[in-house]
């Protein structure tokens, strides 16, 4: 064993002891470079869609929602909310009551049951309506003091909301219910200035109603114009889609500039280290779901959920994954599933035509003293054949003899799924995951 | 040592023709060291469970006692053969035993017979263990085979692992016997050991229909037993043909050797020409364990082919059951890697040979470690690549989405790896490290992980601790190049372990105590304090509010009819104010103490609200007396509630003060201040110093019973801060925590008191309560706080303790009381 010269089996021995660690060393070395890569992608995408200054601020949601809302009616709708509130509960049996009742406005020439307490009610209720006729408040008008940006937002204190759309939705009620076509459309109006976005909550939904009760025949053609003009009004589907897209991914703001998970409910004892590439991936697949145009089709839902199936199967392989803590997979999905957000919508876009073919269907009678055979019949009414189709671009269930007719909100019958979800697999089973509910309209 | 024991046991037992005592004794000698190593580790990892199982009762991390008890003996079964068989072929000393006038049935009986008697006196020990502690469910009796309790839910049928702990003694035996190399037979005990499981998953694979776990369970039971029938007589055979004679080694021609003949090749081989001094060494290091190192890289890439194929497939059924079996192979290998360091064979030999050669400890360290770090390396990166291709989500397989990533895997190598090269050097046996690093890395990767998540301990702990068992071994090289490591490998030793176990808890313990706690003589007195005030003799009244959705909900049939439920009910749930504060009226004279949650708050305070608006709607009497009734009420609700001992009552006392004094300054017209009800109200807004004396006996109250109500409950006592700590140490924390909430409290009672703009009990509350928040933004904040009282409490809840004190509200002179 003489320390002469190197010979080739020198180099070999040493290549076989030193290549591994060295190479094991490089792949390190090379993750780390991609996680510092990453890490500065992240930002440059985030200015795209927000201002610096609201990307740098301490908590970017808060900052967000002060910019959009103002102050002025904070005491005055603070206020009226626990009062709203307070009577809500005190007549809880009521809407529970009210929530089963499909047949309120069938027969406004009857007294129902329900219709003195609807009354006590809305007596009860009075001064607080007024108010709200008053302060006319809209969504910008409504701000109240929320904790952004700190755990236990269970603690913030957001007086809840749910008061003011369910009075509104009693006056209309009511108003309807007494044939008072204007004290009824001062609730629509109301709502509407609400601004209430798309949701599935049914105590946050006054279309229905509506649609229901201009099978009545209560409303005047002016008046029926008026309500078409607010379906019309309402919150534009596309813009709602993209704003809750932009308050979920400023909400993860923090999450995604330095991976600090941002706390919801509970704390992950586990501590986690999340690659930027990981997140980096989050961020441009919320980017993809707000390129989806067309919100409120059947075409939407299904590239939502073409796009959700790819993200599903895709591999999240970037180097820098080799460095997180503890596994590859760190499962956090903050926010609602996108494909639950894009069925909602179109559900409210089938009601928004469905109320507008209703209207149509009423006018037309108002106008030609009997109902319209057909649903093209209605193009003598201003309405295209595009606004009478349901989601899947089928025109709505529509029969006539011109005496009576019904108009369905979907092109055939399809199972009540309130019980279960439906499938996207079939017709029936679209139209019933989407839609939910099979309602006709029986105009006499 | 072996022979040492049969000498000492020749010299002190009587020593009689036809006795074969000495050969017992001798044998249990040899297995001595086995047995109570074995069952000190087992007593130390119940005796650990049972300081973690006291220490933090509620984390429930613990390893159960019955698995440890039923290791144990499996344990034993596997070493044993080795260890009298394998050990004394190695040595040599067979040849020595089979010279005496003992004859190979004997010898082979003995042995045989010593290492059962040892089993059954581990199972009885197990089993000992097992009652003292009384361990195991008493509902599902573990004596039954084909339990209900289902297949991999029911690993602990005690007649099928006492059986097969037996079937691997035999097993272990026999190839002992037939395989002279003990790590060799070792690695054809494991698919030996296994035969009885394989069997059954082969047959739950081939069978037409699916099995029930029990069948499976007497399947497995069935096999074992053919298994110790089979095995028993080839042991026995293979044990009288190696006590034998020994064949003849055949002749080989010495003539006749060509040049290029494969011999001389081999010759050439053997001495190949080096130009370094650190070559060789490695090319050494690789030849002299070349089949201990080819059988371990098999392990790895078995293990690593069996985990490519896991995350493929989304079902483990049949074969593919036994596929994450396979994976333990690989921290096997790792370990075992770790013992090949310093006890592959002719390893001593070899280091003393370089020692002889003058080559230093460090280069001799280096040389022993180049090779197996070099293969950890190769697997390390060969993994990491291979994740690069895997797909880490649930949909695909959910084995693939739980792969623990590159770094986090190369820590647990780190440890084991580490702690097996230090048994290695530590242990004198092979066969006993064999046994004991898995134990000993399985308890450290264990404990580490626990310091992680539930101590807090820092990664760099972790690494430091993953490195000590390698400094131990380096620091420790010279002396055992000279084999003069002893006692001071002992003394390293006790450092290592000490190291391990005590980092962790040093770094707890100093985090535990960077919380300080608050000064004796201060929490004397205010513990003096709560005792007093909490002895008042006060009258607790309930406060009737009804009108919740859930207040009559367990009366009503969620299928009944709601009609008339409605039609029955509905009254019921007007709020009356007069009637909800009648019981503390009746009692106006006395200290009554009225209790008023926050949802009950939110009625009160809704239906205020809703009087004020009818009355700002319609000034008239009827309104005005509806309000008036409010202001009449909550006058007499108001002292009664600031009175509570509980921090929640004065919380909620606060905003029934915030909300009254909105109400007398924004809804009371001048010309109605002499109404008995504002003047009620009016006298029942209380002062800066009244709250601050409420307040204060209040938070020392409900701090002296430990921010609990007289039932127990926590009501709304949360500190958000002790979710942000390590859960192992939430325990000792919480008092020193509240400690500091109260210190905070006191220090916002005091400046509310005064009047004075002090941030830092504002900012300690906030870190306390509001964790890992924005200051700016909460309630603590100069943003919120600086906006009326009215428009930002919060109302429903009553979180955000003091968010209310010291703001404008409480010294507001109202304008109503300046009146005449």
């Amino acid at each position: 064993m003489s320390a002469s010269r190197k010979t080739f089996r020198d180099r070999t021995m040493i290549a076989v002891a030193m290549t591994p660690p060295i190479a094991l060393l490089l792949f390190c070395v090379s993750a780390a470079a991609t996680w510092k890569a990453e890490s500065a992608k992240i930002r440059p995408m985030l200015e795209q869609s927000f201002p610096p200054e609201l990307i740098d601020s301490p908590v970017a949601q808060a900052a967000d929602y002060a910019d959009r809302t103002s102050r002025e009616h904070t005491h005055s709708s603070r206020e009226l909310a626990s009062a709203v509130n307070a009577i809500n509960e005190q007549y809880h049996l009521l809407f529970e009551v009210l929530d089963e009742q499909d047949d309120l406005f069938e027969n406004l020439d009857e007294e129902h049951p329900l219709d003195t307490y609807l009354d006590d009610y809305l007596a009860e209720a009075a001064p607080l309506l007024e108010i709200i006729k008053q302060l006319n408040l809209n969504e910008a008008s409504i701000w109240y003091a929320n904790e952004f940006g700190n755990p236990n937002s269970y603690s913030s204190g957001l007086i809840n909301f749910r008061g003011l759309p369910e009075l509104l939705r009693m006056e209309f009620r009511g108003a309807v219910r007494d044939q008072q076509t204007d004290r009824a459309m001062e609730a629509f109006r109301l709502f509407q200035g609400l601004g209430i976005g798309p949701t599935d909550q049914v105590s946050l939904r006054l279309l229905p109603l509506v649609t229901q009760s201009i099978a009545t025949g209560i409303w005047s053609e002016s008046e029926l114009d008026e309500i078409v003009q607010l379906v019309k009004a309402s919150p534009d589907l596309n813009q709602a889609w993209q704003s809750s897209i932009r308050s979920t991914t400023l909400a993860q703001a923090p999450w995604l500039l330095r991976g600090e998970v941002v706390e919801t409910w509970r704390r992950d004892p586990t501590p986690k280290t999340f690659a930027p590439s990981l997140r980096l991936q989050w961020l441009q697949r919320q980017q993809a779901f707000s390129r989806v145009g067309g919100i409120g089709t059947f075409d939407a839902i299904k590239r939502v959920m073409k796009l959700q199936e790819t993200f599903r199967r895709e591999s999240g392989s970037g180097l820098d994954l080799a460095l997180q803590i503890p596994t590859y997979k760190q499962s956090y999905s903050p926010g609602q599933s996108k494909d639950y957000l894009a069925t909602v919508y179109t559900r409210v876009a089938n009601e928004r035509r469905h109320a507008r073919t209703a209207a149509a269907v009423a006018k037309y009678k108002l106008k030609f003293g009997q109902y319209p055979v057909t649903l093209d019949d209605l193009i003598k009414v201003n309405l295209p054949a595009s606004a009478a189709l349901d989601p899947l671009g089928v025109p709505f269930h529509f029969e006539s003899d011109g005496e009576t007719c019904e108009l369905g909100n979907a092109a055939i019958w399809f199972t009540d799924s309130r019980g279960y979800s439906g499938s996207f697999e079939t017709r029936e089973g679209t139209l019933s995951a989407i839609l939910k509910q099979f309602v006709v309209l029986q105009f006499r | 040592m072996s022979t040492e024991a049969t000498l000492t046991a020749l010299t002190t037992t009587r020593h009689e023709a036809s006795s074969t005592a000495w050969f017992w004794w001798k044998e249990t000698r040899q297995l001595a060291p086995l047995v109570a190593l074995l069952a000190i580790v087992s007593l130390l990892i119940v005796v650990i469970n049972a300081v973690l199982g006291a220490a933090m009762g509620w984390l429930r991390l613990q390893l159960p006692h019955e698995v440890t008890m039923l290791v144990f003996p499996g344990l034993f079964a596997t070493g044993a053969g080795p260890l009298l068989v394998g050990q004394e072929r190695s040595q040599r000393t067979i040849d020595w035993l089979a010279l005496l006038p003992v004859s190979s049935k004997r010898i082979a009986s003995t042995k045989l017979l010593v290492g059962m008697i040892g089993l059954a006196v581990m199972w009885v020990f197990a089993l000992l263990v097992i009652l003292v502690f009384e361990l195991g469910q008493r509902d599902t009796s573990h004596w039954t085979i084909g339990g209900q309790t289902g297949y991999s839910g029911n690993p602990f049928s005690y007649p099928v692992w006492i059986s097969h702990s037996l079937f691997v003694l035999l097993a272990g035996f026999y190839v002992a016997w037939r395989i002279k190399n003990q790590f060799y037979s070792l690695i054809a005990l494991i698919p030996l050991a296994f035969s009885p499981l394989i069997a059954t998953s082969l047959v739950s694979e081939f069978a037409n229909r699916p099995m029930a776990a029990g069948q499976l369970d007497w399947i497995n039971l069935g096999f074992t037993l053919l298994g110790i029938v089979i095995v028993t007589p080839i042991t026995y055979r293979a044990a009288i043909r190696t006590l034998g004679a020994a064949e003849a080694p055949s002749v080989k021609p010495l003539l006749d050797v060509s040049p290029h003949s494969p011999a001389r090749e081999t010759n050439d081989a053997i001495a190949p020409t080096f130009g370094t001094q650190t070559a060789p060494i490695i090319w050494q290091s690789i030849h002299s364990a070349k089949g201990m190192l080819a059988i371990l890289i098999g392990m790895l890439l078995i293990s690593f082919l069996a985990a490519v194929q896991l995350a493929a497939v989304d079902r483990y059924r049949g074969i593919i059951g036994l596929l994450p079996w396979l994976l333990l192979l690989a921290p096997l290998a790792v370990c075992w890697l770790g013992i090949s360091v310093f006890k592959h064979d002719g390893a001593s030999e070899r280091v003393r040979f370089l020692a002889d050669l003058g080559v230093s400890p460090g280069k001799t360290y280096f040389a022993l470690h180049v090779v197996p770090i070099a293969i950890l390396c190769c697997s390390l990166l060969v993994y990491g690549l291979w994740n690069l291709t895997v797909i880490h989500r649930d949909s695909v397989s959910s084995f693939a989405a739980g792969l623990p990533t590159l770094v986090t895997i190369s820590m647990f190598v780190v440890w084991i790896y580490s702690i097996s090269q230090w048994v290695s050097q530590f242990v004198r046996t092979l066969i006993l490290s064999v046994i004991l690093a898995p134990i000993l890395a399985l308890i450290t990767a264990g404990w580490l992980v626990f310091a992680y998540v539930s101590l807090g301990f820092p990664i760099y702990g972790l690494i430091l601790c993953g490195l000590a068992p390698m400094v131990a071994t380096f620091v420790m090289m010279r002396r055992y190049m000279d084999t003069g490591d002893r006692p001071l490998t002992f003394v390293v030793g006790g450092g290592v372990a000490g190291l391990i176990v005590l980092l962790p808890i040093g770094f707890a313990t100093a985090h535990v105590l960077s919380v300080p706690t608050m000064d004796p003589t201060l929490r004397a007195e205010l513990l003096g304090e709560a005792q007093r005030d909490s002895g008042r003799n006060a009258r607790y009244v309930v406060v009737p509010v009804t009108g919740f959705a859930d207040d009559f909900a367990f009366r009503h049939d969620p299928l009944g009819d709601k009609m008339k439920d409605l039609q029955d009910h509905l009254g019921q749930y007007k709020l009356d104010p007069q009637k909800s504060v009648a019981s503390l009226k009746s009692n106006a004279g006395a200290d009554v103490v009225a209790h008023i949650g926050p949802w009950e708050y939110t009625r009160w305070h809704g239906n205020m609200m809703r009087a004020r608006i009818q009355w700002r709607q319609q000034q008239d009497d009827p309104a005005w007396s509806e309000m008036a009734q409010w202001l009449d009420a909550s006058a007499t609700l108001l002292p009664a509630v600031r009175r509570s001992t509980l921090l929640s009552g004065q919380e909620i006392a606060d905003r029934l003060e915030v909300l009254m004094i909105d109400t007398l300054q924004t809804d009371v017209p001048a010309e109605r201040a002499d109404e008995p009800a504002v003047q009620a109200a009016t006298q029942a807004i209380g002062t800066p110093a009244g709250r601050a004396a409420a307040r204060r006996r209040a938070v020392v109250v409900t701090w002296q019973h430990n921010f609990q109500d007289d039932r127990g409950r926590y009501l709304n006592h949360h500190l958000t801060v002790l979710e942000h700590q390590p859960p192992g140490l939430v325990g000792w924390m919480q008092p020193r925590f509240y400690d500091s909430l109260v210190t905070a409290m006191l220090e916002g009672i005091d400046a509310a008191a005064n009047r004075s703009d002090d941030i830092g009990w504002r900012w300690e509350l906030h870190q306390l309560h509001q964790t890992g928040g924005e200051f700016q933004t909460s309630r603590y904040g100069d943003n919120l706080r600086s906006l009326p009282a009215i428009e930002t409490m919060t109302v429903d809840r009553v979180n955000g303790y003091g968010q209310l004190w010291g703001r404008d509200w409480e010294y507001v002179e109202l304008k109503i009381r300046t009146q005449p």
